[in-house]
């Protein structure tokens, strides 16, 4: 792929705002998901080693997906 | 010898899958550490305080939404919003780490009764498989929260310098990623220390 099939216009200063705040949102919600699954096990304290990895690996897929956006390793996504 | 320019997209690209390998390599290194911990401990864990342990962990899980919001503003052109959460990421990683060695390490530290109404560590390293196993899990990511911390350190000075930009922040993308991991190994060092199992005597 040649060098000027890679540039982008860099978007402008309202639609920069825009996409910022759309983004902090979601990480708000987020956050918000994994503060409740971190309660959810600390109530289940004692129980089930299974139960305990299943809330584990749902808090795991919010961090790798979202904030960790896994998608953009095989992508030219921008976050 | 000839010098080849790869387009910022596809370096971009590059690194990532570079950092997720190492990524990988950590995950053989905590996981070895996990299941050390079922092998050794299996359905039992010593007493810890439950209180600072869930305290620490939303300590933590505060930083990565700070992390999450700086990094997001780089890569959005918003200095101001970087920096700002980029602090808070630092001092909330700090506060976490200063936790873990209070609340967990305390009895190695020479420290004794109550810091801020709970209960300072009591285990020692020493004390059979159980203070091992817990200095061993806790020592390994506490090691690595204080390198991310660094990066954090040299992440906020780069960007103050104007080194990151909205085109270009690789260096920020990958300090928020290592943070990130450094989060999602304590999501599974928290309940396996404090949560699962019952509680024994190891006195």
């Amino acid at each position: 792929m040649s060098e000027e099939q890679h540039e982008t216009v860099t978007p402008d200063a309202e639609t920069l705002a825009a996409r910022l705040q759309e983004k902090l949102t979601q990480g708000i919600y987020v956050f918000l998901g994994l503060a409740a699954l971190t309660l959810l096990e600390a109530g289940l304290v004692g129980s089930s080693t299974i139960v305990m990895m299943l809330v584990g690996i749902a808090k795991a897929a919010l961090i790798i997906n979202y904030f960790m956006h896994i998608s953009s390793v095989w992508s030219e996504d921008d976050h | 010898m000839s010098s080849h320019a790869i387009p910022l997209k596809e370096a971009t690209i590059r690194n990532r899958q570079g950092l997720w390998l190492f990524f990988l390599t950590e995950v053989f290194l905590f996981g070895s550490f996990f299941v050390l911990r079922f092998s050794l401990w299996g359905d039992t864990r010593p007493e810890l305080e439950q209180t600072a342990g869930l305290i620490a962990t939303f300590v933590l899980l505060v930083s990565s939404l700070a992390m999450n919001r700086a990094e997001v503003a780089i890569a959005h052109g918003d200095k101001t919003k970087f920096r700002n959460n980029i602090l808070v990421t630092f001092v909330l990683g700090a506060i976490f780490l200063g936790m873990i060695l209070v609340y967990e390490w305390g009895a190695l530290l020479g420290l004794h009764g109550e810091v801020l109404g709970i209960p300072v560590g009591h285990i020692l390293p020493g004390d059979g498989v159980y203070g091992s196993v817990l200095y061993l899990m806790t020592g390994a990511h506490a090691l690595h929260v204080l390198g991310g911390l660094v990066f954090i350190a040299i992440t906020l000075f780069k960007g103050m310098r104007g080194d990151l930009t909205v085109k270009d922040h690789f260096f920020a993308e990958a300090c928020a990623l290592y943070w990130h991991f450094v989060d999602l190994v304590w999501v599974f060092f928290y309940p396996a220390l404090y949560l699962i199992g019952h509680v024994v005597d190891i006195h």
